[in-house]
């Protein structure tokens, strides 16, 4: 029998190999930190070059998971510690509790719209609120809630108000209005041990943190934004339901600005390209011409780096028909105007050889992308750029410094979705060798051909 | 016959042409990122002046942009990175740029590549010394071994000339004109400083000449024009507030610290000339003032040289802030030889107060050896920026444009 195979990150990237190996005849775990599959793709709006809908594509992969019996789901779960050898890894996980029974919970959200605890929504960055209870995003697969314990009032009281409540319990309301009883607040974390032939690392990245880069006032400046940040701005499911507002106001920008390379390409920050963000700001760009009527749109840039099939023609695009602006200099730094909360960057013009400065509403930082490392595989080398490290980047570019232990999408190197997705692909057919291997071998003991 | 001549000749030019196309590619196989197999000349010596990592600037013009003398002057200090990438050396020899640069090293700091754009700039003006100097004599004290030769040389030349010309030395109390003749010291002094004049002005011909012959559109800025009156006017606008109380120095550094001693070796420095030229004045004129007000300038600007030199000999040493990273041997000696010429010089008024007389006249022949040697390099190390500067700024006010002081 074939031994299954773990995926660790439940991105694009690994959805992909997810799907690609059950298709195998694999069986696979599919682990994830968040409740839901999805990853960053879930979190964008439109995608390059096509300007196609992000979750029009992503959906149907997040369903089509659901559909195959060989996949398990592992959400809201961590990997602990990884022993053995390619074919024979022996995987510790610790469930988080969810203090929802996902066999009993339906999605349907009755406890989310009673629970009056209000916390930041992660998924929007913040830029709205959530519940304690909550589904991670209105498509999420599985379509389950979960209380977040941190803030949930009757797990973790405010210290003034359990005073006041001398011993009784508080809240509970998500339990009695809950239709199929789901929630139990007695929820313990569980622990499991897999024996897996193959793991396939696909943890993804997370953006750089621009407040690093103090001459930008990202945090400080109420208008500056980081691409991820608009991305939620200009979805239909966002914080402001697809209209794009400044925090500072609530008010449509008329004057846009993008900054690239924020924290990549930087000696001080970043060494590397992160790849997509000259892309995705052009698409940004787009987007926002599209939203709002007659807004000026600049791109601030050193190289547009439009490398992959279709993306030049996308650029191109972006500058005569939407009519985006593309200055080349780096903007070297951002003041706000206290009364108006507008910003002013300063660059030089490197067509003309001139400092300027100008005036916008609102400035999106497209900053580095950094990769999320599962710190508890022992002995799996990083390059020095902090990315999981390739054996051959050439010929095996799928394969860590460990045999069997694969990693695909940006845990591997900054990257779009397409390539991505590739690589997805790829390691699921050096995965799946490893899992069907006595069988394989079989087959190519009797494949001579006949002379 | 003929034939064969000329089939020599051709060959001959030809290997020429061959051995100069060798030595031009330079083929510097450079470490760096960003690489460039042809290397002109001219980069690898602003390499070798210290504007190391020239290769790896990729063109993003925050150096400019974070300048904070781009907003009086329409200039572009990436763009003079890219000549010398280029290896454009009449642009190089014709842009001004590098002289308008405080050195204050905020671009350093904001520079995405680590490139020290401020390190470059000093490199280029490194360069234009050399380059700008009589048959480009400067480049010997831009190498360690030429620096250390001509100065021990320098030293030994003023060493015999006092030597030659040591009179009956009184050693009972002090009488300075019994150690060093009173019509040496004066004779030589009138030399050296026709010699030095000389020099300076014909250093600051040669900066005009490369100025002009690419500045490329040939005519006089908005609203300026050929008129004499238009040209006096900028060049007091420009001693008087470049030159005297150095405003844009001031505006550009947010440190205090680095303005006042800056300030303080300037007027030091101006300070001494100035007294040691009333000396002279009231000696060769016969006058009678009385010398406490010529001293007294002496000694207030004395301290103020020291006061200078000390603090920018420390911020060399520490290295903790960009501007003051890198320090070029040349640079090092000119700091050196202003810091001892204000420590001897004062130390021999104070023998003279106290009247120790063989130790005033030794104190006193360090001195003279040491201003010797400052006079002589003057015009072709450092010391150059404080007249190349003003001069440049006139220029591109003149002919490029600049704004007015708010
Ligand atoms: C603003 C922005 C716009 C973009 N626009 C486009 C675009 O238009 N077109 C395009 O092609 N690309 C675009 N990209 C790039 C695209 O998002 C990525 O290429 C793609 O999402 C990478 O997928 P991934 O699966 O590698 O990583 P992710 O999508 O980041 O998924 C990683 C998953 O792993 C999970 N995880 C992380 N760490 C752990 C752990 N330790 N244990 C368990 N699980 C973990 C995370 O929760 C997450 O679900 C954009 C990126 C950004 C930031
Ligand atoms: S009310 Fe119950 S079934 Fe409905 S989403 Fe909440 S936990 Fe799930
Ligand atoms: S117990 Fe109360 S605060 Fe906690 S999740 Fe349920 S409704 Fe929200
Ligand atoms: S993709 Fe573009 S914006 Fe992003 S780091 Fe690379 S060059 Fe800079
Ligand atoms: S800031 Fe650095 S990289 Fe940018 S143009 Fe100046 S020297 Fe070059």
């Amino acid at each position: 029998m074939a031994k299954p195979v773990l995926i660790i990150g439940a991105g694009i990237a690994g959805i992909q190999a997810a799907l690609d190996l059950a298709e195998l005849g694999v069986d696979v775990y599919l682990l994830d930190k968040k409740p839901s599959i999805g990853g960053k793709m879930a979190q964008l709006d439109k995608t390059f070059p096509t300007l196609d809908c992000a979750s029009c594509i992503l959906t149907p992969k997040m369903a089509a998971i659901l559909k195959y019996k060989n996949i398990r789901l592992l959400m809201y779960s961590e990997v602990e510690s990884v022993v053995g050898e390619a074919g024979d890894f022996r995987v510790r996980i610790r469930m988080k509790p969810k203090y929802v029974d996902w066999d009993k919970c339906t999605g349907c959200g009755t406890c989310i719209q009673k629970c009056p605890r209000k916390v930041p929504d992660e998924f929007n960055l913040g830029l709205n609120d959530r519940k304690a209870i909550y589904i991670l995003f209105p498509q999420a697969v599985p379509r389950k809630a979960v209380i977040d314990a941190e803030n949930c009032l009757r797990l973790n009281p405010p210290p003034e108000l359990k005073e006041r409540a001398k011993g009784r319990e508080l809240c509970g309301v998500c339990e009695i209005v809950c239709p199929t009883k789901a929630i139990r607040y007695d929820d313990k974390p569980k622990r499991i041990e897999l024996n897996v032939a193959s793991i396939i690392i696909a943890t993804g990245g997370e953006v750089y943190d621009p407040t690093r880069i103090p001459e930008y006032g990202y945090g400080k400046y109420m208008n500056v934004y980081t691409h991820l940040e608009f991305e939620r701005l200009v979805s239909a499911t966002g914080p402001t339901g697809g209209r794009i507002l400044r925090k500072s106001d609530n008010k449509e920008p008329k004057k846009i600005a993008w900054i690239q390379c924020v924290g990549s390409r930087d000696r001080r920050f970043n060494h590397y390209c992160s790849a997509f963000c000259c892309m995705a700001s052009t698409k940004e760009a787009i987007l926002a011409k599209e939203h709002v009527k007659g807004v000026d749109a600049t791109i601030f840039y050193m190289d547009i780096r439009s490398f992959g099939k279709g993306f030049n023609e996308f650029v191109e695009r972006a500058k005569e028909e939407f009519g985006i602006r593309y200055i080349r200099g780096r903007v070297v730094k951002i003041e706000e105007e206290s009364e108006t909360k507008n910003l002013i960057v300063y660059y030089e013009d490197t067509f003309e050889s001139k400092l300027k400065k100008d005036v916008f509403d609102m400035v999106v930082l497209a900053t580095a992308i950094k990769p999320n490392i599962p710190r508890v595989i022992e002995g799996l080398a990083l390059d020095e750029d902090g990315f999981i490290k390739l054996k051959d980047p050439y010929l095996d570019p799928v394969s860590t410094s460990i045999e069997g232990i694969y990693v695909i999408g940006i845990a591997a190197s900054a990257k779009d979705i397409p390539d991505s997705v590739s690589e997805a692909s790829a390691a699921a057919i050096r995965a799946c060798q490893l899992a069907k291997g006595k069988e394989l071998e079989v087959l190519a003991d009797g494949g001579e051909l006949d002379g | 016959m003929i034939y064969i001549l000329r089939e020599i000749v051709f060959i001959a030019l030809q290997i020429y042409i061959i051995l100069r196309m060798r030595t031009l590619n330079g083929l510097t196989v450079s470490e760096r990122l960003i690489d460039v197999k042809y290397r002109p000349r001219i980069l690898d010596e602003i390499v070798r002046l210290g504007g190391k990592s020239v290769t790896i600037c990729y063109q993003c013009g925050s150096c400019t942009a974070i300048c904070p003398l781009s907003e009086y002057f329409d200039t572009s200090f990436r763009k003079s990175i890219k000549y010398v990438q280029l290896g454009l050396t009449d642009l190089i020899n014709s842009d001004l740029t590098p002289w308008l640069c405080y050195q204050c090293g905020e671009c350093n700091d904001s520079c995405p590549r680590e490139a020290y754009p401020g390190e470059i700039m000093m490199a280029l003006r490194r360069y234009k010394i050399i380059t700008n100097s009589i048959g480009r004599i400067a480049r010997i004290f831009y190498d360690r071994l030429g620096l250390a030769v001509s100065l021990i040389l320098l030293s030994l030349l003023a060493l015999f000339g006092i030597l030659f010309f040591i009179g009956p030395v009184n050693i009972s109390y002090v009488d300075i004109y019994s150690f060093i003749p009173y019509d040496f010291i004066h004779n030589a002094g009138l030399v050296l400083g026709i010699i030095v004049g000389i020099s300076v002005i014909y250093n600051i011909l040669l900066m005009y000449r490369d100025f002009k012959s690419h500045y490329i559109t040939g005519f006089y800025a908005d609203g300026y024009n050929r008129g004499v009156g238009m040209w006096l006017k900028e060049f007091f606008s420009i001693l008087v507030n470049e030159v005297m109380v150095q405003r844009l120095f001031n505006r550009c550094d947010g440190n205090k610290w680095r303005y006042v001693a800056h300030l303080s070796l300037f007027w030091g420095f101006t300070g001494l000339f100035i007294s040691t030229s009333i000396h002279y004045i009231v000696d060769l004129s016969g006058i009678h003032i009385d010398v406490i007000y010529p001293r007294l300038i002496g000694i207030v600007s004395g301290i103020l040289l020291i006061y200078g030199t000390i603090y920018h000999i420390y911020k060399r040493l520490r290295r903790n802030e960009s501007r003051f990273k890198y320090t070029y041997a040349s640079d090092w000696v000119f700091l050196i030889l202003l810091f001892f010429v204000g420590v001897t010089g004062f130390l021999t008024t104070i023998y003279i107060y106290m009247d120790l007389a063989i130790a005033t006249y030794l104190m006193y022949g360090l001195h003279v050896i040491l201003v010797f040697d400052l006079l002589i390099i003057a015009p072709f190390t450092k010391f150059m920026h404080a007249l190349y500067r003003p001069f440049a700024l006139l220029f591109y006010k003149m002919y490029v444009g600049g704004v007015e002081y708010g």
